[in-house]
């Protein structure tokens, strides 16, 4: 170990965060021979911010050092997107050899086994859902039409402005508040096929198999375009790195990226979207340029979209003079799950009401109201978690919208 | 261990996919998956210890210790078992019976260094730290990298307050192997905070946050650390780096001052000076307090 090395170590300890410093030691240890050692220093970097394109290029050369250099190449390439980006003449070289000759790498997904890997529901049974079906959250269909789907139909013009179209989109917020049927809603706008994979579709049983479960879901979507390629839960399947403790956690989150940055395969036509309700245990390196690098927050539904899931809830049940308007303003942070929930808790006032004086009656505007003041919000807890993180933590740019959020609603 | 079955996955499968879950903290998933591998395989231990587990990670102890004790009737040697039986007993604050069971696992397991972290850190909680320590000596001396002894180790010397962190080398070596563990994190912010330097403390702490939102235990390090770096408690320097001591200081030297000036200057000045130093003792009576209900 140089003297240099210690050094650096102990300048360090007494100042974790001087990323030059921990640049400069990430290189001593590349230099010294370590790469192992260099690569998690520059992974460090690179969790810190973003957007450091020098500790990405050393990630690089760590990587290829250690003899890993698909993944090398793989790191490199997603280098190339990140401001302050400096090319490196070896591994410029060796990128520039293995574009001509490089199939996509994932074809054989099958392994020795003959079965197929993959099932997943296909989408054709289902009823389409574009925006015009879902009720209020006018802000954010304008910030999905603007950041999602415009690029994806029009990527010559978003181009022509030197405005960055590629990458998938994380969408983040408290659960039963339609992620998903937001992602649903965007394939239909896009005019794609919809493949949704939840965690039960790659997670499997068999060593090496959630590896290839991912890489054969990538190849079919490559195959359908165009296509939109919605992860459901993704913190499951991305989860962040520095908290699993199992090397198959690691494993799988390593060939995501690797998919994402769709090296030595064509990822153009395919919007790649994923949901989750705790962006915070989603692996950092998900969030750089390339990959996940845009989030869009999906709040609980407005008190406009309330009243109308209300609408929606008692059609086709027997009710009288209710007034959906009240019931959504009394409804505040309430999810679409909890409303329907609301709906149902008054279903069963009137039910229990037949069954002891077996008088039949619709439901009315005050079984609503009961309902709603007997129920709690199953948005809050994710709002307070949510606080937490932009009030005390210190949260990067990612979680703007949920903090505007949260001080519109004086819950900040 | 696991009957290949045709007509489904194996015993083995299932509970590879189950750890794989409990990885990711799908606690509900993984409980469902397990349910499904117990109506194959009802007496099975590790699908017995697996849901134990998942007990013991949301806290529901009374489920977990029943469900451990069907695990060693099954197998009285399950090692996963065993060692959710001491956690067990530390979580109730069962001191006598956690070491007695880590005693008995290592006499079994003696080149384990799990096991020697693991009754090591019950040593340190019980402020038995020679014994911590020499524990945490054999657990590195078989796996001189393992995190959870480099931890252990690195809290033992803070505790005991020998010399600068700089030649806390178990530190030193956390912080190069592993940089993003929260066992790191959190070691690197009791060293900051016993160094006096809360504003990393707060910045590292912070990054541990972030990592758990939900950490009600993380969320109250952040605010009391904010608290001490606030702007507003800089006139309380004093006493927040050296406690008592610090306090005891300042107050002679208060005296002392109004003493002074009231010998020595006009007996308005001296007035001043004393109601001054009221305002100061009010101040650091009250002001922390109310500060701390304002973050």
């Amino acid at each position: 170990m140089s003297r240099l090395r210690e050094d650096l170590e102990r300048e360090l300890l007494s100042n974790p965060f001087n990323a030059e410093l921990r640049t400069e030691y990430a290189q001593v240890l590349l230099d010294d021979g370590d790469p192992e050692a260099a690569l998690v220093q520059f992974e460090l970097l690179n969790s810190q911010s973003s957007a450091n394109a020098a500790a990405q290029v050393g990630a690089a050369l760590a990587l290829l050092r250690m003899g890993r250099d698909s993944e090398a190449l793989q790191r490199y390439a997603s280098a190339r997107n990140t401001p302050g980006f400096v090319s490196d003449p070896t591994l410029e070289a060796r990128l520039e050899k293995a574009k001509p000759a490089s199939p996509a790498r994932f074809t054989v997904v099958q392994g020795g086994r003959s079965e197929k890997v993959v099932n997943f529901a296909p989408p054709q049974g289902r009823e389409r859902i574009g925006f015009a079906d879902i009720a209020g959250l006018e802000d954010l269909k304008r910030t999905v039409r603007l950041q999602i789907i415009e690029p994806f139909l029009k990527p010559g013009v978003f181009a022509k402005f030197k405005k960055q179209a590629g990458g998938g989109v994380l969408l983040y917020g408290p659960p039963g508040c339609g992620k998903t049927m937001i992602a649903r809603a965007v394939a239909t706008e896009c005019q794609a096929e919809f493949m949704s994979i939840g965690i039960a579709d790659v997670l499997s049983m068999w060593i090496g198999e959630s590896e290839r479960n991912l890489a054969s879901l990538f190849d079919k979507a490559r195959h359908s375009k165009p296509c939109v390629l919605f992860f459901d839960e993704i913190d499951a399947l991305a989860y962040s790195r520095s908290k699993a403790q199992s090397e198959h956690t690691r494993q799988v989150v390593n060939e995501f990226l690797a998919q994402l940055d769709g090296f030595g395969a064509d990822n153009q036509g395919v919007l790649i979207l994923a949901a989750t309700n705790m962006p915070w245990d989603v692996d950092s390196a998900m969030k750089r340029p390339g990959r996940f690098s845009r989030s869009v927050f999906v709040p609980p539904p407005d008190a406009e979209a309330r009243s109308r899931i209300v609408e929606l809830k008692l059609a086709g049940v027997p009710h009288e003079n209710i007034d959906s308007r009240a019931i959504g303003a009394a409804t505040a942070h309430f999810s679409g799950a909890d409303i329907e929930g609301v709906v149902e808790l008054a279903k069963d006032y009137v039910l229990e009401e037949y069954v002891s004086n077996s008088s039949e009656r619709p439901i009315r505007q005050e079984d609503l109201v009961r309902a709603a003041k007997g129920m709690q919000p199953t948005t809050l807890d994710w709002l307070r978690t949510a606080r937490n993180l932009v009030k005390y933590a210190g949260a990067d740019a990612s979680y703007n919208d949920v903090e505007k959020y949260l001080k519109t609603h004086k819950l900040v | 261990m696991s009957t290949p079955d045709d007509s489904g996955p194996t015993l083995g499968a299932l509970l590879q996919q189950a750890h794989a879950l409990i990885d990711r903290r799908r606690f509900p998933h993984a409980r469902q998956l397990l349910a499904t591998a117990a109506q194959s395989y009802p007496d099975n231990p590790q699908v017995l210890y697996l849901a134990a587990f998942i007990d013991y990670s949301e806290g529901k102890l009374d489920d977990a210790e029943k469900t451990v004790s069907s695990v060693l009737l099954q197998d009285p040697e399950h090692y996963g078992g065993r060692t959710l039986r001491a956690e067990l007993h530390e979580a109730r604050k069962q001191f006598a019976q956690a070491e007695t069971v880590w005693i008995e696992l290592l006499r079994d397991h003696p080149e384990d260094a799990d096991l020697y972290a693991s009754y090591g850190e019950l040593m340190m909680q019980t402020l038995h730290l020679d014994k911590a320590q020499r524990l945490m000596q054999e657990g590195l001396r078989l796996e001189p990298n393992h995190p959870k002894c480099l931890y252990i180790a690195a809290l033992i010397h803070i505790i005991q307050g020998r010399s600068s962190d700089s030649e806390n080398e178990h530190l030193q070596r956390l912080v190069t192997e592993y940089p993003e563990r929260i066992q790191t994190l959190l070691t690197l912010v009791v060293a900051l905070s016993q160094r006096g330097d809360n504003r990393s403390a707060l910045r590292v702490a912070q990054q541990l946050l972030a990592m758990r939102p939900d950490s009600p235990h993380y969320l109250t390090l952040v605010k009391e650390l904010k608290l001490q770096t606030h702007w507003s408690l800089l006139p309380l320097y004093p006493m927040q780096r050296w406690g008592w001591g610090g306090a005891g200081v300042i107050t002679v030297l208060g005296i002392g001052i109004v003493h002074a000036a009231r010998s020595s200057l006009t007996t308005d000045l001296a007035s001043v000076i004393a109601y001054i130093w009221l305002a100061y003792v009010v101040y650091s009576w009250t002001w922390p307090g109310i500060l701390r209900r304002l973050i």
